[in-house]
């Protein structure tokens, strides 16, 4: 039977390219946005503190005050 | 200008895929975003601007699949879809024409959206909100595409750019960054004077207040008068450096705009009612708001630089400029020429 080798070494010389840490940190945020979006689609958008207490939606009648 | 549109379509198919990202996390009901293309509502210029994104971003999709289409790999795997996708160049003056409609109806809309609303005073002005945003919608789209192509063609030799075509476009640039900035000032000054009810507490709010700085500081000055400056004066416009830092404060400044549009009608909160006192509250974004944009904006860089290392989005290459004058045959030139 015929076997055939494959080579699988990892390329060192990779991560000193600094593309490769562009794509890592642009990947690395990318997971991050949606773990967060995935959070907001399943709790909602009260997790962005967005209320239904007045028109707008920011604050809450404790937080509104006169302006002067 | 021709090479340039490669690189203004795809930044816009970019573009326009984060605001839809943005706006699926902000209608509160994702799941429910198709609803805009199967229940009309035509009177509401907030479904206009839905239907027409979405038909720009099909457009957009169709003008981005010849670039795909002359991807090497799928050039060399897959040649009958390439070849499928490099057919649709034939019809790119059709889509064109059509996406410079689509684009023209809803970023005037969405001024729209907002100039429509008579209780919310600030933002009733019905008949500058459309040109505001049309306009600024322009100045950023062309500084964000030349930003972009400058600052790649810096970062890697697959950017070859056409400097003498970027000169022409950033001094475009420059006196369209003006334009808006006349607009915004004529619109301001041109409010009636006197005590309006949340009008005059918004105002004082955006050029006194809490959004001061963004107005005056990362709007106005920073974000038109500087950049359109050293576009327009030929020896600043002709510094790269210079020419990168103007372009993108331009886009912080486009990017300015539509914060403090959009934050000064919220902050004041009760202002509608008669005889109440006008009530304003504050915004800052969650951590969990500032997360998400970030997951989509490096989404929109990732995909620039994907176009830019495979699909040579950036290809200024075989532009051959005009010749300042125009030369004549030997034949034809005068005899103490020869």
């Amino acid at each position: 039977m015929m076997m055939t080798n494959l080579n699988l070494t990892f390329d060192r010389d990779i991560v000193r390219r600094p593309l490769f840490w562009w794509y890592a940190a642009l990947g690395t945020l990318i997971v991050i946005g949606l773990s967060a979006a995935m959070i907001v689609f399943i709790k909602g958008l009260g997790v962005t503190n967005l209320t239904n207490l007045v028109p707008g939606g920011f604050g809450s009648p404790l937080t509104c005050r006169p302006l002067l | 200008m021709q090479p340039i549109a490669k690189t203004a379509v795809f930044v816009g198919f970019v573009g326009y895929s984060i605001a839809m990202m943005m706006l699926l996390m902000d209608i509160g009901r994702p799941d429910r975003f198709w609803h805009g293309f199967v229940f009309w509502n035509i009177h509401s210029p907030l479904w206009e601007v839905t239907v027409c994104v979405g038909l720009y971003f099909t457009v957009l999709m169709m003008e981005v699949a010849p670039i795909i289409g002359h991807w090497d790999v799928v050039e060399s795997r897959v040649p009958r879809i390439s070849h499928m996708l490099t057919k649709v160049h034939h019809i790119a003056p059709v889509l064109a024409i059509i996406g410079l409609g689509l684009s023209t109806l809803h970023q005037s809309s969405l001024g729209l959206t907002y100039g429509k609303l008579i209780s919310r005073p600030i933002w009733y002005r019905p008949y500058t909100m459309g040109i505001l945003f049309y306009v600024s919608s322009i100045v950023g789209g062309m500084a964000l595409t030349v930003l972009i192509t400058l600052v790649a063609g810096k970062l890697t030799p697959k950017a070859r750019v056409n400097k003498a075509l970027i000169n022409k476009m950033t001094l475009i640039i420059g006196w369209a960054a003006l334009v808006l900035l006349a607009l915004r000032w004529i619109d301001l000054m041109g409010m009636p004077v006197g005590y309006e009810a949340a009008k005059s507490e918004a105002l004082q709010i955006l050029t006194n207040g809490r959004l001061s700085f963004n107005f005056w500081g990362l709007e106005i000055v920073f974000g038109m008068v500087i950049p359109a400056l050293l576009l327009i004066v030929g020896s600043s416009r002709r510094h790269e450096g210079l020419q990168i830092a103007a372009l993108a404060l331009i886009v912080m400044g486009v990017v300015a705009f539509r914060w403090d549009t959009n934050l000064v009608g919220q902050l004041v909160v009760f202002g509608q009612v008669p005889g109440n006192t006008p009530l304003f509250t504050t915004y800052s974004p969650s951590l969990i708001e500032l997360l998400t944009a970030a997951g989509v904006l490096a989404y929109g860089l990732l995909a620039v630089t994907i176009g830019v290392r495979y699909l040579n989005v950036i290809d200024h290459g075989d532009v051959v400029e005009a010749p300042a004058e125009a030369t004549l045959p030997a034949a034809m030139a005068p005899s103490s020429s020869r």
